[in-house]
């Protein structure tokens, strides 16, 4: 099983569990934006937790 | 008596003005926006829902208050309409699930436009649910830009900018999550203004992401854009966004000019990714601005596009795909492609995840804080790309969740919570307008729309009209 299959199991299961079905035309789609949902969440998280420059905070 | 054909394009101050001199006649006016609608309205596709009935007898009502003296203010007896989100009669979000739903109470906002006498003349096209983008095979025809009909508007206050542009309505709220207001102000050419955060009481506006959302004026200039908001701002209890901390900010707060003002520009955060023809017109308004003796400077933010847009966008997927996790249970075929894959994604995002996102929106606010103790206002273009030609149909989620995403420069003030404004400022080499944003520190809007104003009159470009539609 490659990653974007891994990832097209890993959305449906979550999905199931939410009570939402999501159209198997479009499961591949969902998957093909999904490392970049990813890399947002990292983005978003290493900004959290990097620290202030020096003399940034107010 | 001014001929009301005429005034199509005028600023709502300059009608109001006729308007309480008795010059002009508000039944008349209210006639000539309601004829011109019905005659490119099918053209452009800036209403969902015409009120031709009820906003006559609006009119006629102001007309007769006004003649005995009462007059309510600078709307009272001008024509302007709402984005489709905001509950008042047939209330659809742009969304085939409430393509019926009729709303039983009144936004706040539209309740107190009413109270100050504008004559409410339409409801207005929008994105799916303030969000997926719209193509031609949508459940509702996508709003049209009347500088070239084959290209988007900008969203998702589609029909609020297509509106305002064609001189359809002297005036529209439309709201801005991540940037809905300005980014039609920049496509259509017209003003865009996004108050502080809970300014502008969002109860009975059907939300994207709460902690995000604003309603905002869309207008032709900024006088008429303070205008608007002057008339609708205030703390609301039944707004839990809503700020206890409120403004008041009147005509007198736009004068005085510019000289010694401080702007900052972030160039680390916009440049990478602008259109060339676009930065080009930015510089030139930046050059106009020093010489009406503002002071201006680079000033480096220290945030990527990407790290902005990254976190309103985890922010934007979670608190959407939470409030439509029911209709996704149990209506999912009423979501367009688009919008119906974006909120599954969003219910991918863990709390986690969100709460990491809050964290970073919060550094990015200090971090933008701190840029504010040393410039008043911060300046940037509002959009780094052109208006895209309407697509054939939904676009696929990976144009939307990526890496690269198209360069909207508006989500900085979503995220960070202050005031900022898009002024138009004057067109790309192929024609189409571009917008030129100014933010400011949380609660200074009057500096941001002084800034605004004062480039506007020494710029001219508001005076710009789509030849298409005379």
């Amino acid at each position: 099983m490659d990653s974007t299959q891994e990832d097209e199991r890993a959305l449906t299961t979550r999905l199931a569990e939410l009570g939402v079905s999501v159209p198997q035309d479009q499961v591949e789609e969902l998957a093909a934006a999904y490392p970049a949902l990813l890399a947002w969440m990292r983005i978003a998280r290493e900004l959290a937790d990097q620290p202030m420059a020096p003399g940034a905070e107010t | 008596m001014t001929t009301a054909n005429q005034l199509h394009y005028a600023s709502l101050l300059a009608v109001s003005d006729q308007l309480r001199a008795r010059e002009l006649s508000p039944v008349e006016l209210t006639r000539a926006t309601l004829a011109r609608i019905e005659h490119l309205n099918p053209k452009l596709g800036a209403y969902y829902t015409v009120f031709a009935e009820s906003a006559m007898a609006e009119a006629r009502e102001a007309e007769t208050e006004i003649g005995d003296g009462r007059w309510r203010g600078p709307l009272h007896g001008v024509p302007i309409a709402f984005k489709d989100l905001y509950s008042l009669g047939p209330t659809t979000a742009g969304s085939k699930l409430l393509a019926d739903h009729v709303a039983t109470h009144e936004a706040a906002a539209v309740s107190r436009s009413r109270a100050a006498g504008a004559v409410i003349i339409g409801k207005l096209a929008t994105h799916e649910f303030a969000m997926a983008a719209a193509t031609l095979s949508d459940h509702f025809p996508p709003a049209r830009n009347p500088w070239d009909p084959d290209r988007t508007p900008g969203g998702s206050s589609t029909g609020a900018g297509v509106a305002v542009a064609a001189g359809l309505a002297f005036g529209a709220f439309g709201t801005d999550t991540g940037g809905s207001v300005r980014l039609p102000a920049a496509h259509c050419g017209v003003v865009g203004y996004k108050p502080t955060y809970g300014l502008i009481s969002l109860a009975g506006v059907i939300p994207l992401a709460p902690s995000l959302d604003h309603a905002g004026p869309l207008a032709r200039t900024v006088a008429d854009a303070t205008a608007m908001f002057a008339a609708v701002c205030g703390h609301d209890p039944d707004d839990p966004g809503s700020s206890d901390r409120q403004i008041a900010i009147g005509p007198k707060d736009l004068v005085g000019g510019i000289r010694g003002l401080r702007i900052g520009v972030p160039r680390d955060f916009w440049e990478p990714a602008c259109d060339p023809g676009i930065r080009a017109r930015f510089e030139a308004a930046l050059l106009r601005l020093e010489e009406m003796g503002a002071r201006v400077t680079d000033a480096p933010l220290g945030l990527t596009l990407l790290q902005v847009m990254a976190v309103g966008y985890v922010i934007t997927l979670f608190e959407a795909g939470a409030y439509h996790l029911p209709n996704l249970r149990s209506h999912p075929e009423g979501f367009g492609r688009e919008l119906g894959l974006a909120m599954r994604a969003g219910l991918m995002v863990p709390e986690a995840a969100y709460r990491a996102a809050l964290g970073a929106r919060a550094r990015i606010v200090r971090q933008v804080d701190k840029l504010l103790e040393d410039h008043d206002v911060l300046a940037m273009p509002t959009i780094g790309v052109l208006a895209d030609p309407l697509p054939a149909g939904p676009r696929p989620l990976s144009r939307r969740i990526t890496e690269s995403p198209a360069p909207q420069y508006t989500w900085l003030a979503n995220v960070h919570g202050g005031p900022a404004v898009s002024v138009p400022c004057g067109p790309a080499p192929e024609g189409l307008p571009v917008g030129l944003q100014l933010m400011g520190r949380s609660f200074d809007d009057a500096t941001v729309l002084r800034a605004a104003q004062a480039y506007e009159e020494a710029a001219g470009w508001g005076q710009m009209r789509p030849k298409l539609w005379p």
